[in-house]
This record gives structure tokens, sequence and C-alpha cells, in this order.
């Protein structure tokens, strides 16, 4: 029987959304055609997870627990213990997330195993002819869906985009085979060499209901504060923002919204200044509401947008604060 | 002693389109953004300690008056892996190719860096795969780089925390930020002295290995079609002009049920 692994993650016992949509991309690769289903977790905590996953339809769990914050800080050895746990398993398809673990964790171990890998793949393809899974993308210049494929090599390895969708996931008829693989492995750590420093403030652009996102049309990194305090009067939206504030070094990285950045799922999203990129787009069309400020009428945005304000981003942020300002206190 | 950073030239697609392709030539192509930020911190390390910097960069030979302009931010050496066979790379054969230059000509580095992604894909595999390829850890996200006798002693952002690692071997980082206290900027000496600097070339020749292990048949994955992709077009009503009364009605709709 053909093999898929899965390398999925939970927050607090419950599946992300995007292991959601890979558990669910899963059931029905083996619902067509059979495959048998191995998922894998790499994670502290999982018990209620694994708990979790005995009642849906997989077919096997391994699990390693990771007795510290340092996920994205696996050690050669581990990924070469990692890589030799796969060969022994041999899948045709290797599946995980698109978190910030998967996205270093994967090209080590494709790499590795000497084959194909597809980052943030929306969906698969089976072709009939050659029986093989292909994955699908967006490229983004040209705006397009590409097919891609795995043609000489085994597993077909893909990260998987989040797309928070709602999954019907199958309930579990036989109860699957579980294993500890934690001391196969993990090496035991110097604790010396890593050191946890301190906790930085978390940003939860993809929980928030109202998203303020920042564009190029913002002057200057000190113009912040205008927003913040908007940010402040709608009750501490969540502030994010186009690539092009990332590279002026405006907004963080982990602030970027987009299909390289983060996606989005707010009842309202205030776009300031943005022209309505492809990329970007992409990351806010689950949003219920779309507000657009643009000070160019042509600009890509309003087509995509619920409401559309041509003016200067300054001018209508001011007035949206002032009349918050009077309504809020 | 030296730390080498991978430098990629992307082209411009936008300023593609608008050209014929009678002239088309290097003034499309730039520097991918965040690898001159990798390049900042080297040259911080170098202005510290001392380290020579060495940029790689693979591409077509087109590239080439491009990397030279790299001498201008004070490199030491400037290289351009540039072959027809290299063209049409996946991820994994350009890990592959950048490995066995470094392995073949400059595996005596301390440190690789590189920008994390490129523009004009975005995936974010090649650094880590590089790392396989020459076997040695990376790190991501890298705020702080300090040299401590012979260890490299670097603090890295994973998810909401800031960790600190010390390591004796070898090591790749890559960073999506330059250094906060350190810019880097091309000095007119070194731009005047760029221009009698060559750009090291070296082909898939140089590489010693097979050509079929490098560009499109060293690759694993390939595009087997494409189909175009279209966004939900949302909005019923015209665009309003900013004026007060105008919003004041509009901020009731927008906001009012979630005020
Ligand atoms: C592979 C790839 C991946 C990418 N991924 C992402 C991604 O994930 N997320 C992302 O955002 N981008 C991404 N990009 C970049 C994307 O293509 C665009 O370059 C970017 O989104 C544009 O940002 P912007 O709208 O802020 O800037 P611009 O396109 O420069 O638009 C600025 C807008 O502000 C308006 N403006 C200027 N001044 C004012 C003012 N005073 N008042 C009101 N309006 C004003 C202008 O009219 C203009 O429409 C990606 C690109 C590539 C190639």
């Amino acid at each position: 029987m053909k093999k898929l692994c899965i390398f999925i993650e939970h927050k607090d016992g419950v599946p992300t959304s995007n292991s959601q949509k890979i558990l669910y991309m899963a059931q029905m690769l083996k619902k067509q055609y059979g495959y048998r289903i191995i998922a894998i977790v790499m994670e502290q905590n999982s018990e209620s997870f694994i708990e979790y996953l005995k009642t849906i339809e997989v077919d096997e769990i391994y699990f390693v627990t990771l007795n510290e914050k340092n996920k994205l800080l696996f050690l050669k050895e581990e990924i070469d213990n990692l890589v030799c746990f796969l060969k022994e398993i041999n899948p045709e398809v290797a599946w995980a997330t698109n978190s910030s673990c998967y996205r270093i964790l994967f090209p080590k171990v494709a790499y590795s195993l000497h084959t194909g890998l597809c980052a943030a793949c929306s969906d698969f393809k089976y072709d009939e002819d050659s029986g093989r899974i292909n994955m699908v993308r967006t490229v983004f210049s040209n705006n397009a869906y590409a097919q891609i494929s795995v043609h000489r090599s085994r597993p077909v390895m893909a990260t998987i985009l989040d797309e928070k969708g709602t999954y019907n996931l199958e309930r579990n008829l036989t109860f699957p085979e579980i294993h500890d693989i934690t001391d196969r492995i993990l090496l035991i750590r110097d604790n010396q060499a890593i050191k946890i420093m301190k906790e930085l403030e978390s940003i939860n652009l993809d929980k928030s209901q109202i998203v303020i996102g920042l564009g190029n049309g913002i002057h200057d990194k000190s113009d912040m504060d205008l927003f913040e305090k908007l940010s402040r009067l709608l009750n501490h939206a969540a502030i994010g923002g186009t690539r092009e504030l990332i590279n002026r070094q405006i907004l963080p990285q982990n602030c970027q919204i987009g299909s390289t950045g983060t996606q989005i799922f707010a009842d309202i999203y205030i776009g300031f200044g943005i022209s309505g990129s492809p990329q970007h787009m992409q990351g806010i069309e689950h949003v219920k509401k779309i507000i657009a400020v643009n000070n160019d009428p042509y600009a890509s945005i309003f087509q995509h947008a619920d409401y559309g304000i041509v003016g200067d981003m300054y001018e209508v942020a001011n007035y949206m604060i002032n009349y918050l300002g009077g309504k809020d206190t | 002693m030296y730390i080498i950073v991978c430098v990629k030239q992307v082209k411009n697609y936008n300023l593609e389109k608008r050209k014929t392709s009678a002239n088309s030539g290097s003034n499309d192509m730039f520097h991918n953004p965040v690898d001159l930020m990798a390049l900042a911190w080297a040259m911080k390390l170098k202005q510290m300690y001392g380290f020579k910097v060495i940029t790689i960069s693979m591409g077509p030979l087109n590239a080439k008056s491009q990397v030279r302009l790299l001498y201008s931010y004070g490199v030491d050496r400037a290289v351009l892996l540039s072959s027809k066979t290299l063209a049409g790379s996946d991820t994994y054969a350009t890990s592959y190719a950048l490995g066995e230059l470094i392995r073949n000509y400059f595996s005596d580095y301390s440190m690789i860096l590189c920008g994390d992604k490129t523009l004009d894909s975005e995936t974010g595999q090649v650094p880590h795969s590089l790392a396989m390829a020459l076997g040695v850890s990376s790190y991501s996200n890298i705020v702080e780089i300090l040299r401590k006798e012979d260890c490299f002693e670097v603090t890295c952002e994973v998810e909401s925390d800031r960790v600190k690692m010390t390591e004796k071997d070898k090591l790749l980082c890559t960073v999506t930020q330059g250094p906060k206290d350190y810019v880097n900027l091309p000095a007119i000496k070194n731009i005047i002295d760029s221009e009698s600097k060559e750009v090291e070339i070296l082909t898939s020749k140089d590489l010693k290995v097979k050509d079929e292990v490098v560009g499109q048949k060293g690759s694993y994955t390939k595009v087997i079609s494409l189909h175009e992709k279209n966004f939900v077009t949302r909005r019923k009503q015209q665009n309003i002009v900013f004026s007060e009364e105008k919003m004041g009605m509009l901020m009731k709709v927008i906001l009012g049920e979630s005020l």
C-alpha cells in the first residue's frame, strides 16, 4: 500500500487550521486512491492532540516529544535521524504544514532524501496516467496556478498553504498504531548552548477581528504612531502590511500579509495606501469586509474591496481617529 | 578567515514587460534586497573582527556588471557562477551547485550568510538545502552575531522567543533584516575601485561534476502546467471621494456592528 506521511501541528490539543487542511487532503488521498496515512507529530505537550488523532481517520501515529521551545533548532544529527526514519517508512508522499518550523525542516529533509520539494502548495492533483501525485501552487509573478511534478524521485514532498477553511474530517473506524520515536530522533541536548532569552510580543494577525493593513503610501516609520493610535481605538486592531513595508523595515517580517506572509481571516480589513497586488490580495481574500483607502482612484485594490475611499490615507486615518475618539470616551 | 554571502540577481519582471526583447540587458536585474542585508551583516563582522568577505552569485553572464557593483560595498572577492547548463535549476539543483562551488573553492569559510528568501520565487528553501549540502547547521531570523573566542554566538528569533546559540563549527545563517547599528552603503572610494576590479567567473565545468546533476537535468521538480487565477471582484458601490460627511456615513456602515 502506498504511504503518505503528514507532519502536523496543534495548539492546545486542537489541530491548527493548516493541519486540518492537511488531514483533509490526506483523507481524500486515502479514500480515493487507497493511501495509508501516517501522521507525525513533533511538539511539546501533544498528549491531548494524539488522543484527538486517535478518533479520526489516520492509520499510524508517530510522535516526538520536544521538551523545550526549540522546534526551529533541530540539530544536524537530529535531521539525519529523521531522514533515516523516513527512509524506513518509504512514503510516496510527504506533506507538512507551512509553519516556520517545516519551512526550514522540509528543505533540509528533501535535500538529504534527494527528492523534490514544492513550497506553499494549495492542492494536489492525481495524474491518472502515471499514478503520480502532482502538487498545485500559485506562481506569484504571473498570478497563475502551476502544477508541479516530482518526476524522478520519491517521496513527493510539499509544504501546504494554510487556507483556513472548515474541513469535515472522517471519524476513525479502526484504532491507529501509535509509536513514540522521541529517543530515535532527538539527541540529548547541551542546554548551555541554547539559551532562551525573552518572549517577544506575539502578533495575532490571523486571529484579530479588525486588521489595519499598511502599504507603500506610508511616508515614514514615525507615521506608525498615527496608525497605532487608530489601532487602539479599533479595539486594538492588529497592524500588518505589504511586503514593501517589510523591505523598508517599517514593519517586522511577521507582519507581512499575503501569499508569502500571513493569511488573515478578519471581519474587517482596512487597507491604507495599498495598491492591491495579487500577492497581497491572496492574504486578505477570506476577509469578510475589505475597506480600501487610496489616493489613486484607479488602484486595483478598489476592484477587490467592499468599500473604496479615494483620498489621502493620512487624512482618512485622522478622520477615523477623531470619529472614534469622540465615540470612544 | 572569511565569510561567504550568497547574493542573487533577480529580474525585474515589470521592467521586462515594458521593454521589447531588443533592449534587455543586465539593467533589468537587481540584487535581491534581503541578500544585501545579509551582506551588511558580513561587512559588520569584517569591521569588527577582520573577516574577509566573498560574495557568491549564480545566474546568467549578463548579471556580471551587477555583481561587479558588489565591490563598491567593500567586498573582497565577487564570484559569479554562470553556465547554460545551470539554467532551469530548481531549489535542489541550485543548492547542489552552490554547495559544490563552495566545497571545491571556498571550503575554508567561517560562516555563510544568506537572505531568507528571494523576491522572485520566495520559497526560502535554498539556504537550508545548501546547509544540508555542506553538512553544516543553519539558523534563521538572525538578530545578532558575535564572535566569542573561536565560536560564533548567534541570536535568532524563534517564533515568539529569542534564542542564543553558540556554534564552534562552520554555520549558515539566514537573515530577514540588516544589523540594527550598521548601515551598508557603497563608499565613493570603493565605487571608484570597483571599476578596476574583475568579477571571478566560474562555470559548471569548474564544479567538476557531470552535466546531468546540475540545472534542469539535476532538478527534482518540474512545472507541468499553468493556468490563471482570478480574485473575486467584490465591490458593488462606487468609490467615495474622501469628505467629512460621506465618511461619517461610511464609518457607521463599516464599523457599526463591530464596535
Ligand atoms: C514572489 C513574490 C511574493 C510576494 N509576496 C507578497 C506578500 O506576501 N505580501 C505583499 O504584500 N506583497 C508581496 N509581494 C510584493 C507585491 O508584488 C507588491 O510589490 C506589494 O504588495 C506592493 O505593496 P504596496 O501596495 O504597499 O505598494 P505599492 O504598489 O507601491 O502601492 C502603494 C499605493 O499607495 C498609494 N498611495 C501613495 N500615497 C498615498 C497616500 N498619501 N494616501 C493614500 N494612498 C497612497 C498609491 O496610490 C499606491 O496604490 C510579493 C512579490 C513577489 C514577486
